[in-house]
């Protein structure tokens, strides 16, 4: 297999956390969206003054800010699953805030949820995760190993 | 057939999505955080502007699709995209799968059935 020129970093529990952190942000903004959304009205002044749908869509701009910060810090193929996180919290906030009615099916939903991630994590820490972490030949026929800490 | 087409077009969109993430990856290699200026002018870079570009782009198709179409299909067919991101991150950026990353996939997609349900 021929070695990948750019590579990946080997994924951080850095990076991790700021996706946690990135879906928590596009849940929050989603909410607001659908508030924001409910009182829209086709006129400027009160389009302005949705403050809903302005903290929606700043949110979701501080979310994706946030995302683009981790994809730099990892894998797109470990990182990328963890955004699924976000249907649980939706789903909480929409039963405290929204008091929409869940049926056990849902919750079932998101124990495979946190399983699947957890999966992945687990994924993660099997090597070899990118060709950069193959023992490679060095110049005068050595094996070395890269550096493989956080970026 | 009225049917059909929101799945196709949120299918398309999470094609779009997941080229999108590619290139949201491939842009942050070149964040630099010096400063606040360097900040932000590492953050205009090329493939950065054409992942967000493709994002907006894919919610679009999402929020016309969902528009159209019953929720709870489309919903769990949205996680497509984390299939389409692991095929893309082996072929353009040199990851592995295995065995625990499929089976955490094939969970999320099962979770997301249940959820949106």
């Amino acid at each position: 297999m021929p070695l990948a020129p750019n590579a990946s970093p080997r994924t951080s529990f850095f990076a991790i956390l700021l996706v946690i952190f990135c879906t928590l942000l596009t849940s929050a903004g989603q909410l607001l969206l659908k508030i924001g959304t409910q009182n829209l009205q086709p006129n400027w002044q009160a389009l302005i003054t949705n403050y809903a749908l302005i903290g929606g869509i700043v949110l979701y701009g501080l979310g994706a800010v946030v995302l683009i910060i981790a994809l730099k810090h990892g894998e797109l193929s470990i990182l990328y699953p963890f955004i699924a996180l976000s249907f649980i919290w939706v789903m909480i906030l929409s039963i405290f805030i929204l008091h929409e009615q869940v049926v056990a099916w849902n919750w079932i939903g998101v124990f495979f949820i946190l399983c699947g991630v957890s999966f992945i994590g687990k994924g993660g820490s099997v090597e070899p995760q990118t060709n950069d972490d193959l023992p490679k030949l060095g110049r005068k026929g050595e094996v070395y190993k890269r550096h493989r800490g956080p970026a | 057939m009225m049917l059909l087409v929101p799945i196709l077009v949120v299918i398309f969109a999470t094609f779009i999505g997941a080229f999108g993430s590619l290139y949201l990856k491939k842009g942050s290699k070149h964040l630099r955080f010096g400063g606040i200026r360097e900040g932000i002018e590492s953050f205009l870079n090329r493939d950065l502007i054409i992942g967000i570009a493709l994002y907006v782009l894919s919610s679009i198709f999402y929020v016309g699709a969902m528009k159209f179409g019953e929720l709870s299909i489309l919903y769990p067919i949205t996680s497509l995209s984390y299939v389409w991101i692991s095929f893309i991150s082996v072929k353009a950026l040199g990851e592995h799968m295995n065995r625990y990353k499929w089976a955490g996939i094939a969970l999320i997609i099962l979770g997301v059935v249940f959820i949106t349900i």
